[in-house]
């Protein structure tokens, strides 16, 4: 059996006003965004057909800042920078997500751009989608 | 399937930092997903106006297992109660936070007073 996403049906007049809905509700400042230093490091999870990329929002860190770590299935990204300035304290957060089974450990690769961090798990040959030859 | 947190229009407001030294307000606007060419500023009647424009959308192929981030570009609008140099705001991108050098308009710097 294979799960298929349902989508809601969308009566064809209806569509306009919820795109009003959503404008209004994303127009308003969220409570989060008056926060200067989130509490928590925003993590997406994608797949596509070889891997599984998990993204993390990091702004303003260096390379050697940021540290990653794979354990039994469960991704923590760790970030420490000491304080330049006398007085001011040093900043440390971290964020552990689980990736789902089946990735080879011995590939993750990671790239840091424009403040976001990509890891890359590749997915074990045997759990990559094949076509059956049907003789 | 489009992706609506991306495809909406909407905006969201970065997360700022302000500081002060003798010369300058140095501003800082955290926006992740942003490069260098994403970055648009503009100064007109005392509001300063930032816009980021992520550079890299989400590849094609990948479809997101969970969320967390909100896709959707930035925009800032702060109005100034001071008075700056216009003609001399300097700008840089450095991973993903956007660092404004507002200098300080001529009038409003500290300065010594030789006693004659």
């Amino acid at each position: 059996m294979k799960l298929i996403r349902y989508d809601y049906p969308t009566l064809p007049g209806t569509r306009d006003f919820d795109r009003l809905l959503n404008e209004f509700w994303n127009g308003l400042p969220r409570f989060a965004d008056f926060v200067a230093a989130p509490a928590r490091i925003p993590a997406d999870l994608y797949e596509d057909e070889g891997n599984v990329y998990a993204r993390f929002e990091l702004p303003g860190f260096k390379r050697e800042e940021l540290n990653v770590q794979l354990e039994n299935s469960v991704l923590t990204v760790s970030v420490e920078r000491k304080s330049a300035k006398e007085g001011e304290a040093d900043l440390s957060a971290n964020r552990s997500m689980s990736v789902p089974d089946g990735l080879d450990m011995d590939k993750v690769g990671a790239k840091y751009e424009d403040g976001v961090l990509t890891v890359t798990l590749p997915k074990k040959a045997e759990i990559k989608p094949r076509a059956i030859e049907i003789r | 399937m489009t992706d609506t947190l991306v495809s909406n229009e909407c905006k969201i407001r970065p997360a700022y930092e302000t500081s002060e030294n003798a010369d300058a307000y140095e501003v800082r606007v955290f926006m992740p997903g942003v490069g260098k060419d994403g970055i648009g500023i503009s100064l007109e009647n005392d509001e300063l106006r930032v816009s980021g424009r992520r550079s890299a959308s989400i590849p094609e192929g990948w479809r997101p297992l969970s969320r967390e981030s909100r896709g959707a570009d930035y925009q800032l609008r702060l109005g100034l109660n001071v008075k700056i140099d216009g003609e001399k705001i300097e700008a840089r991108n450095e991973n993903g936070v956007l660092i404004l050098t507002l200098p300080k308009a001529e009038a409003l710097k500290f300065r010594k007073i030789p006693v004659l």
